[in-house]
């Protein structure tokens, strides 16, 4: 007699589990499916709220590629170059200093990782008027140079924190038997952790390529020049503009041109992405 | 009791003459090498602090133009990296110290007949922070310490520095100069009953709000969706939840700047759709209540996957006998989740939790791209009725140039955020694992 009842229950919960997913990826795909709608849209005509463009045209596509206003190519070449050499700067910087916070007990240990904690949570925008100064003094002001160190340097203290994590979780029985076995402690460090600890690099890595690809406030203040705008800036530029309406169209291809390439880096790696964040966390 | 002849170096004696001058210590203790190496380097120390340092230390304290230097910003950075090398020399001179105090109890325990000779170990462990293989880490970590202290650590250290000044449109560089001013900033912002107070109290009220029910939010519908994912015998879980991701995949500065599109009161679609449907349109982003919903509900659709997939995990590490058992025993599906899942998933993520509470309190993009603070408040200081602390000071700072107070209410932030943390670290253990670490 039980039984009917509670397989009844359990109908009615999968069926209230259903309708929660579905109702939260369509939460979820909207505004999504829209742009990508509305990019496909004449840039003259009115915007409608619907997914299936009336006239779907690649205008805005072209129109994104050729006009020397809205150089999309040059700022997505900027922003991959200053993404990428950010995110190589920060991980060869950062994965010795981790290796040697993990694996090594010299005085000042605590202390350092302590002040990078500490020192994320100042509101970093106060910090501009000095990097300002500071870059300035070394030429690299509009510079791509400039904003790489800045970006790199800012990445410090979350990597080596993230870094560190993994390091403390890989055993250290095999460094050791490498040493044993007459290693230096450099060559355990490349040879033997670096290898096993792939996955790690590989989340680091790509944190650090995703924050600046998008960054906005310190690109702003550092580049000046459209030529060496990247995306973000670009884009910015096009929601500022007086026809914000009419560029609507034009901006939602830039949108969609810009999204895809992470959309698709995040997703196959996601499962890497969410252990290395969490594996701290979640023991 | 003592041998003939030989001078017996005593610790106390050695460690006076090194705070007198680096290295005489070592000198007297018989460490005739590292006691040269030190005297140099004091030596070396004192002749910049008179000729180098001098100038900028000097402009540190004053702010006055100093030489080439006349620009009071210039002049505070430039005086603030002095400052660094003398904190820098300090260190040594302390180490000094101990090395001395050290150098001479090592010499006389092994000038006693019969004291065996010291291990190759312990000398070089005892080589302390300043000699031998024990600079090894120092070396790895050189690299992202240089670059974190000219990207981080100078430019924190200015913008507390500016705190305690009067940099605004009348003190601007390069034109005019500013000054130290003491504790007038704060006092300003915080004195009962000031215009400034009364705007603090309202940008700090919507702060926590915002904070707050943003993290909740975001973490209630995050935990909802992460239940439904675990649900036994659920089919497309991979395709529901990579649709599910989407928004974490997205970079935010795309998602937000989409969003200014969906809410715009002329063509955005949901006041098209709500027209269509004979209603009046929503005023977005020109009155309170509904600039401040948008920006939760854009906050809430951006966060809510990374809360998703860290109970997801926290989720999957709660072993499975722990239900069957509370099943077997009789227990309805809503207590095991009160009573058994809900307080396990705490427990695992409350330390995450926090932490995303804290950065909430300073989530400045959202707010930033979207409403950027307004709509503005009549009778203000400049706060708009979104603005959260971290948007106004960076309105007061680079749309109103009143720099000393915009770092003023940054350093306000930050105490309060660092506490809130420091307390949130002692709670979850972080930091006495790296104690124990050591």
């Amino acid at each position: 007699m039980a039984m009917p009842s509670k397989r009844r229950g359990k109908a009615v919960e999968m069926i209230f589990v259903y309708l929660t997913l579905a109702l939260a990826c369509a939460v979820v795909l909207y505004p999504l499916l829209w742009v990508i709608a509305c990019s496909f849209r004449v840039s003259s005509g009115l915007i409608s709220s619907s997914l299936i463009p009336s006239n779907p045209t690649t205008e805005n596509y072209r129109y994104i590629f050729t006009d020397p206003n809205v150089n999309f190519l040059r700022w997505f070449l900027n922003t991959i170059k200053v993404s990428a050499l950010s995110s190589a700067v920060a991980l060869a910087i950062t994965t010795p200093a981790a290796y040697a916070f993990s694996r090594m007990r010299f005085s000042g240990r605590r202390h350092i990782l302590i002040s990078f904690m500490i020192s994320q949570m100042f509101p970093s925008f106060i910090a501009i008027v000095a990097l300002y100064t500071l870059l300035g003094w070394i030429g690299l002001i509009d510079s791509h140079l400039g904003l790489i160190l800045l970006y790199a340097g800012g990445a410090v203290p979350f990597s080596i924190w993230l870094l560190k994590g993994y390091f403390d979780s890989v055993p250290k029985a095999m460094e050791e038997s490498a040493m044993i076995d007459g290693a230096t402690k450099l060559q355990a460090f490349t040879k033997v952790l670096l290898p096993l600890a792939r996955p790690i690099l590989y989340v680091v890595g790509l944190i650090n390529f995703i924050g600046p690809y998008a960054e906005y406030i310190l690109a702003q203040s550092v580049i000046t020049s459209g030529a060496k705008w990247t995306t973000a800036m670009g884009m910015r530029s096009l929601t500022m503009s007086s026809q914000f309406a009419t560029d609507w169209p034009v901006f939602s291809a830039t949108s969609v041109l810009t999204a895809i390439p992470i959309v698709i880096v995040f997703l196959s790696a996601e499962k890497y992405i969410v252990s290395g964040l969490t594996q701290g966390a979640v023991k | 009791m003592t041998d003939t002849g030989s001078v017996h170096p005593v610790p106390a004696v050695a460690g006076a003459l090194s705070a007198f001058f680096a290295g005489t210590g070592q000198l007297y203790a018989g460490q005739r090498r590292r006691g040269i190496i030190y005297l140099l380097t004091e030596a070396a120390f004192i002749l910049t602090l008179f000729t180098v340092l001098r100038g900028p230390l000097r402009g540190l304290v004053t702010l006055m133009p100093q030489g080439r230097f006349v620009d009071s910003r210039h002049i505070l950075i430039i005086g603030i990296l002095a400052g660094f090398v003398v904190i820098a020399y300090a260190w040594f001179h302390v180490a000094n110290i101990t090395d001395a105090v050290r150098s001479a109890s090592r010499a006389h325990a092994a000038r006693r007949p019969g004291a065996p000779a010291p291990s190759a170990s312990t000398v070089r462990k005892q080589a302390g922070v300043l000699g031998g293989t024990a600079l090894t880490p120092y070396l790895y970590i050189a690299p992202s310490l240089i670059s974190a202290f000219f990207v981080i650590i100078v430019p924190l250290v200015f913008g507390i520095s500016l705190a305690f000044t009067n940099y605004n449109l009348y003190h601007c560089p390069p034109a005019g100069r500013f000054d130290w001013v003491g504790l007038t900033n704060f006092a300003k912002l915080l004195k009962p009953g000031s215009t400034w107070r009364s705007q603090l109290d309202m940008v700090l009220i919507w702060n926590v709000t915002y904070a707050v029910l943003g993290t909740v939010l975001a973490f209630a519908a995050g935990m909802g969706l992460a239940l439904a994912l675990q649900t036994h015998g659920l089919r497309f879980r991979r395709v529901f939840r990579m649709i599910l991701m989407l928004p974490w995949a997205v970079p935010a500065t795309v998602s937000i700047m989409v969003f200014l599109g969906l809410f715009n009161t002329s063509f955005g679609p949901i006041n098209v759709l709500l027209r269509s449907l004979g209603l009046h349109g929503v005023p977005w982003f020109q009155q309170r209540f509904w600039a401040r919903a948008s920006v939760l509900i854009a906050h809430v659709w951006i966060s809510t996957p990374f809360n998703m997939s860290i109970i997801s995990a926290a989720l999957q590490s709660i072993p499975e006998e722990v239900y069957e058992a509370a099943l077997v025993d009789g227990a309805s599906r809503g207590h095991v989740f009160s009573r058994i899942t809900f307080p396990l998933l705490m427990s695992v993520v409350s330390p995450i939790a926090l932490l995303t509470l804290a950065g909430n309190f300073n989530n400045f993009g959202i707010i930033y791209l979207l409403t950027g603070g307004g709509p503005a408040v009549a009778g203000s200081k400049g706060a708009g009725a979104t603005d959260i602390l971290m948007t106004w000071v960076y309105n007061l700072g680079f749309q109103q140039l009143q720099w000393s107070t915009a770092s003023a209410l940054a350093v306000l932030v930050f105490i309060f955020v660092v506490i809130f943390s420091m307390i949130n670290f002692r709670l979850s253990g972080v930091l006495s694992q790296l104690k124990q670490e050591e």
